[in-house]
């Protein structure tokens, strides 16, 4: 029994999680040949997926590749955009208007040779932000441009980039894929029950309409609801809703005014009387929703907000309210099951760190999924403690976004009460404070937000830091040729680059070279 | 820049076409469009390279003239300095497009810009509302050229499929001037040649693409004497 092989893997749950997760255990396994690891996936043709979670990190270029769809075909069938960050808007203050970006490309690595000393002594010109000191992404973003051209090969920019796409389209994009081209056996059924081994394992899933299914390991993706792991399992729920305050959404999908309305070239994220409205353009459409916590305003209320936010263009539009499971499961991987998606934990959509982290937990388990059932426990500590690191740096770093506001309304002031901030963030906010952020504070090979982006929002937020022995920081000379390289980029890539929608047009024409 | 529209027997019923056997339009090009059933007469006197369209990032097939932006060393006002003309330059300013790719007609399409487009001098295009046959045997020149243009598309294809382009950066030291680097240009990987499978040969053999493979690696001794010419 326990030198037993693991030859098959059954995925319940067909989300972005669902068939991310088997479509890269397919790939990884070769399952389209015959004799490699079996991987099934079964969906409820009856519960619908969450339908939100349209905002993704770069790394989902790596995913698409690795799966082998071309760029064009996904972003086709996706109604899919460049995404080259997050603009921050009305963060800072609650009169005071003022943004910043939270970009993918800097003009120099910074655990490489950090710029942000210069900045902060004005080398790159007095009343200079951070984000545009240091990248050309900024102004490119703002003014709707692509972050490409038709020329590049597929998935390469000219700077880095991510996308918004249309998770309902995205789920059936990868649903085919997975089947057609990389082997994933699929069944329409509803998991009745789970019923579990003498030693607490999973031993098989009862369906109404397919049998019972068994496989060597389980993968849950049944979103919230944590069908396998949390309730049959009773792997415990540890909720953070004392750190991360929201706890809800409303949603309206808003059609453009005409099909040719200039599309957002990167997410926009405003703040609000008690959180945030996202704005996430498509090519068809909008996806905007506000994250917001139900102890500080009503759901009416909340509604409103939203409707405001978009304007008379929501007079006819829908909202849909969705309730938000803030926080994560005790343990990720409990014996032959792993959950990767909701059901494994989620923290507020803030920096679209869900389906990066779904990704994650896919290549991960494709890596590590062992040989043999006896080396199971080994393999399940190791993800544990990786991904238990991941999401509480993941909670690290939305909370960092609010320990820096200076907003007034009885939300954002509870949002930053020191009480409620993680030590680990209070004891690198101190450091900051007069130190710069260094490569050291990041000394994880698997950290999932990497230096820059901790320091985009920190000057983006306007953290006073006062660096103390300036006289550390000799490079002046080196850190001007680079502030001066990103002004040239900038100016040279506003001619070079075209708008989203042009290049979109012409890539559904010739598509992209795949050299 | 060009600027294109449809012969129309009305509206240019006086226009007449002059010639240029200089090819004046193309003295500041260093690469010029160059389609399959051209490379082994072109490969004799320039390198054939491959670039991507910069409006569609589509390749296409071009012959080197000059090894930087704006110069054209086959360009002489005493006439074309090489045995070989592509016949895109012997076409300008005519071009043949198919609007519509269902029905297959040809459209024969005129660069406005051209001097050689004009109502004053040269060969009448139309009589009593008729194609002259001047203008026929142009035209059938024209539409020639669209249809090898298809059948270089299939070669680079092929090419594609096979993996055989490789991005190559040119670095070239002009005499007494900094080095610089002439990027964006693909050649066929010798290396990735000798490495097809027998099926993968078979495939080129088939489609008739060996001949065109080897004049392009034929025209690689082309580079240095581009580089010759450059220094006199
Ligand atoms: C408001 C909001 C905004 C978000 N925005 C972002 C964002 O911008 N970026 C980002 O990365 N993430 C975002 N997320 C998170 C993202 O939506 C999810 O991480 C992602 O969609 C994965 O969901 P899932 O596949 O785990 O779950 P679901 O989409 O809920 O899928 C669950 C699946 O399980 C199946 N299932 C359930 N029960 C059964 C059963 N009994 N039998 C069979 N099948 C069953 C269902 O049919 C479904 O297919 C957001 C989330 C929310 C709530």
């Amino acid at each position: 029994m326990q030198t037993e092989a693991i030859r098959s893997v059954l995925v319940v749950g067909g989300g972005t999680a669902g068939w991310l997760t088997a479509a890269n255990l397919a790939q990884s396994f070769n399952s389209a040949e015959p004799g490699a690891i079996q991987v099934t996936l079964i969906e409820s043709p009856d519960i619908a997926t969450i339908g939100v979670g349209e905002g993704t990190w770069p790394t989902m270029r790596a995913t698409l590749q690795k799966l082998g769809i071309k760029e064009e075909d996904f972003l086709r069938s996706c109604n899919a955009t460049f995404k080259q960050g997050t603009k921050f808007v009305d963060w800072q203050h609650s009169d005071l208007p003022a943004s910043y970006h939270h970009l993918f490309t800097s003009v120099s690595d910074p655990t490489q040779f950090n710029l942000a000393p210069y900045w902060l002594q004005g080398r790159a010109g007095q009343h200079k932000s951070y984000a545009s000191a240091v990248s050309a992404q900024g102004v490119i973003a703002e003014l709707g441009l692509a972050p490409k051209k038709i020329t590049n090969k597929a998935y390469e920019g000219v700077l880095n980039y991510a996308y918004h796409l249309d998770a309902g389209k995205f789920a059936d994009l990868l649903k085919n894929h997975a089947q057609q081209k990389l082997g994933v056996h699929f069944i329409s059924a509803n998991v009745l029950d789970v019923s579990l081994a003498i030693d607490g394992s999973i031993a098989a899933v009862i369906t109404d309409s397919a049998g019972r299914q068994q496989a060597d390991f389980y993968v849950d993706c049944t979103g919230f609801q944590s069908l396998l792991l949390g309730k049959a399992m009773g792997v415990g729920f540890r909720p953070v809703s004392d750190t991360l305050l929201t706890d809800h959404a409303v949603t309206i999908q808003v059609p453009y005014p005409t099909p040719d309305s200039p599309i957002n070239a990167c997410t926009h994220s405003t703040a609000q009387a008690a959180g945030w409205i996202w704005d996430i353009g498509l090519t068809n459409r909008r996806g905007v929703g506000y994250v917001y916590s139900s102890n500080y305003v009503s759901h009416e209320q909340a509604e409103q907000c939203l409707r405001r936010y978009i304007g008379p263009a929501a007079d006819t539009l829908e909202a849909r309210k969705l309730a938000m499971q803030v926080g994560y499961r005790e343990k990720f991987w409990h014996k032959n099951c792993v959950a990767i998606g909701l059901s494994a934990a989620f923290v507020e959509p803030l920096e679209a760190s869900a389906i990066f982290l779904i990704e994650a937990a896919a290549n991960m388990l494709a890596d590590q999924l062992p040989a043999l059932k006896e080396n199971l426990p080994l393999a399940e500590s190791k993800f544990n403690k990786s991904f238990l690191f991941r999401w509480q740096r993941t909670i690290d770093f939305i909370k960092l976004h609010y320990a820096l506001s200076g907003r007034t309304e009885p939300f954002w002031q509870a949002a930053r009460a020191k009480q409620l901030i993680p030590q680990s963030l209070q004891d690198v906010l101190q450091s900051w404070q007069t130190q710069p952020v260094s490569p050291y504070d990041f000394a994880h090979v698997y950290e999932p937000f990497p230096m820059e982006s901790y320091q985009y929002v920190l000057y983006g937020m306007g953290f006073k830091q006062q660096l103390a022995d300036l006289q550390r920081y000799q490079q002046g000379g080196k850190a001007a040729l680079y502030f001066q390289r990103v002004q040239q980029l900038t100016h040279q890539l506003q001619q070079e680059l075209p708008a989203q929608r042009e290049l979109l047009a012409k890539i559904y024409r010739y598509g992209f070279s795949a050299l | 820049m060009t600027q294109r529209i449809a012969l129309d027997s009305q509206q240019h019923q006086h226009y007449k076409l002059q010639e240029d056997k200089l090819f004046s339009h193309t003295k500041l090009a260093h690469i010029l469009p160059l389609e399959v059933n051209e490379f082994a007469a072109a490969a004799a006197y320039f390198p054939i390279v491959f670039v991507k369209d910069s409006n569609t990032g589509q390749f296409r097939a071009c012959v080197m003239t000059g090894i930087k932006p704006g110069q054209n060393l086959y360009w002489h006002q005493a006439g074309w300095q090489a045995g070989y003309t592509p016949q895109a330059l012997r076409n300008y300013p005519l071009l043949a497009v198919q609007p519509d790719t269902t029905s297959g007609d040809y459209v024969i399409v005129v660069d406005t810009q051209s001097s050689l487009f004009n109502p004053q001098s040269g060969h009448s295009l139309f009589a009593a509302g008729q194609a002259t046959e001047y203008l026929q045997q142009r035209a059938g020149a024209a539409i020639a050229q669209a249809k090898s243009v298809l059948l270089t598309q299939q070669f680079i294809q092929l090419l594609l499929e096979l993996e055989l382009l490789v991005a190559r950066t040119l670095t070239l030291t002009p005499q007494g001037a900094e080095a610089y680097d002439l990027t964006g240009l693909y050649l066929i990987d010798e290396q990735r040649l000798a490495e097809l499978t027998d099926q993968q040969w078979l495939s080129l053999r088939q489609n008739n693409s060996l001949l065109a493979v080897h004049a392009v690696l034929m025209s690689m001794n082309q580079v240095s004497a581009l580089i010759q010419r450059s220094v006199l």
